[in-house]
């Protein structure tokens, strides 16, 4: 192997690939936490408006030139993830509170609320300030983009989704106790609020440090506890680990994937995500049917 | 352990759900709550079960107030059933009964054989053995609730609060599920539909209108009156020729 190639490997794929195992385990066990306190089978990391803010604040940033250049567009969106999140939960907080079955539909109500205010944001900014090219850029970029990632994400990328991992670990138990709902985990002796805050927190941060890095990659969130749950079952001490792992993995082979499927063009990692994920849960939704 | 509760309050928006109630069961004696639909009866009940906090009042478990305790601490003490729980996830009946260990195992605690043996003592209580490998969504409406007592006992509590337990079940598990909570040598309070299951507890608390407005034996307390002002019907007493023991019957007030 010459210079040349190893030079390739060990700064571009290799990081590359460091980091799209980074937001694959973080993407999943967000979307593993959010539907076991929410009780919604359609929660995912961007129901909570996290993915659309970090875009408008990517948008702000490289398009209407936001920040004056001081701030890098990862700063900008993860900014905008921050924002986006805290108008949801201060929305959910002012409609809602309580911590039952009706407070867990106003969250995710808030969520479709907030997350079509900044999706008008980012349509706005970018009809109002990108010429032709900089929208086409800002396009591959909201579908998901690994091509710019470098080991100095890396550096922001393992801490996230290490962090992320030991306190999903440490609640395994909390997270089984909400099986019933909320009223039923504080009578099994969690605190109810301190968890919900502490996680859903933790799950905020995580998928704002993904997003900033690599744009939003839908589906991985939503469907690979979904589909870990039908391979390995719904007990949290399996879950967690086999959700980070598989988001690892189909974030690594999406990205691979979206490298060599057209040769001389990359694909946004969105698309593969997307055109592998949906028909590979068909499957399994059918197959996990008829086993029992 | 005993239970008590002092002035116990809780409103929503101004109007008050449950005032002023005051009461104390004693170590191993069965509580009975009886009262019409929105009679408050499911909130004291949560507000004992320390899952809601109470706006006035106090509870007490044991003398100690439960707003100095933990969450895990009262759920070390304290089991409670809820009406309505229910979940899609693709538990079978063995991982809903595990969830009742969850006060006594740590973070990352491990599941000791201990654990094990309480889990099964709890199935076989509520007679589901040979239910463990089932799946949730395959069970009906009594198996489920007879899963969420055993979840309930593998809690080992010392104070065990049902609400409407009998609810979906069958006149075989009704009889055997308040049997059970009768030989149990635990502290219970049960709210119950059926005034005549009530009259087996050792005493009788009755709601009206979030008011505690009786507390007694149960043939001293459901008399004529009192069960017309709450529930609206006419009751009496008849005795069995049988065994001379008494039941209650209604007929619609006119």
């Amino acid at each position: 192997m010459g210079r040349i190639d190893e030079g390739i490997i060990w700064e571009y794929r290799l990081s590359r690939a460091v980091v799209a195992a980074c937001c694959g385990a973080g993407l999943a066990l967000s979307g593993v936490v959010l539907q076991a306190l929410l009780r919604n089978a359609l929660a995912d990391p961007y129901l909570l408006g996290i993915s659309v803010g970090a875009s408008t604040g990517a948008v702000a940033v490289t398009v209407a030139g936001i920040g004056a250049g001081a701030v890098s567009l990862a700063v900008g969106a993860f900014a905008g993830a921050v924002l986006a999140f805290v108008v949801v939960a201060v929305l959910a907080r002012a409609a809602g509170g309580g911590t039952g079955v009706q407070a867990a539909g106003v969250i995710i109500l808030a969520g479709i609320a907030g997350s079509q205010l900044f999706n008008a944001l980012t349509a706005f900014l970018i009809a109002k300030s990108a010429n032709a090219e900089q929208a086409r850029g800002i396009m591959f970029w909201l579908l998901g983009n690994l091509s710019g990632v470098r080991w100095e994400d890396a550096v922001f990328a393992i801490p996230a989704a290490l962090l992320g991992v030991i306190v999903c670990v440490w609640h395994i138990r909390a997270l089984d106790a909400f099986t019933f709902g909320a009223d039923s985990a504080a009578s099994l002796g969690i605190s109810v609020r301190r968890v919900q805050v502490l996680l859903i927190g933790i799950t905020a941060v995580m998928t704002a440090a993904m997003v900033s890095m690599v744009g939003s990659i839908g589906f991985v969130g939503l469907v690979i506890p979904h589909a870990m749950r039908l391979v390995v079952g719904a007990r949290h001490e399996r879950l967690v680990p086999a959700s980070a792992l598989a988001g690892a993995v189909f974030l690594i082979a999406s990205d691979i994937l979206s490298r060599v499927l057209i040769p001389g063009q990359v694909l946004p990692i969105g698309v593969i995500t997307a055109l592998v994920g949906a028909p590979a849960f068909a499957l399994i939704l059918i197959r996990g049917r008829h086993s029992k | 352990m005993s239970l008590s509760c002092h002035n116990l309050g809780w409103s929503v928006r101004g109007t008050s759900i449950v005032s002023g109630v005051t009461l104390e069961v004693v170590t191993g004696e069965t509580l009975g709550l009886v009262g019409a639909n929105g009679s408050g009866k499911s909130t004291l009940l949560k507000m004992l079960a320390g899952i809601q906090k109470p706006h006035i009042g106090s509870v007490l478990l044991s003398g100690v107030c439960c707003s100095t305790l933990g969450q895990r601490e009262i759920a070390r003490s304290i089991a409670f059933v809820e009406q309505h729980a229910e979940t899609t996830d693709r538990i079978t009946v063995r991982d809903a009964v595990e969830l009742g260990r969850t006060p006594w195992l740590d973070g990352i605690g491990r599941w000791s054989k201990f654990d094990t043996a309480s889990v099964l003592r709890a199935l076989c209580a509520v007679e589901m053995t040979s239910y463990v490998d089932r799946y949730w969504h395959t069970l009906s409406g009594g198996e489920r609730q007879r899963v969420h007592i055993a979840r309930s006992l593998a809690q080992d509590p010392k104070v065990l609060l049902l609400d409407e337990p009998t609810n979906h079940l069958d006149i075989h598990h009704q009889l055997s599920i308040l049997s059970l909570v009768h030989t149990l040598e635990i502290t219970s309070v049960v709210a119950l539909h059926d005034l005549n299951h009530a009259t087996q507890c050792d005493r009788i608390g009755v709601m009206h209108h979030g008011q505690l407005i009786a507390l007694g034996r149960p043939h001293d307390i459901l008399t004529p009156d009192l069960m017309h002002q709450t529930f609206g019907v006419h009751a009496r007493f008849v005795t069995d020729p049988h065994d001379g023991s008494r039941f209650l019957r209604f007929h619609q007030s006119a």
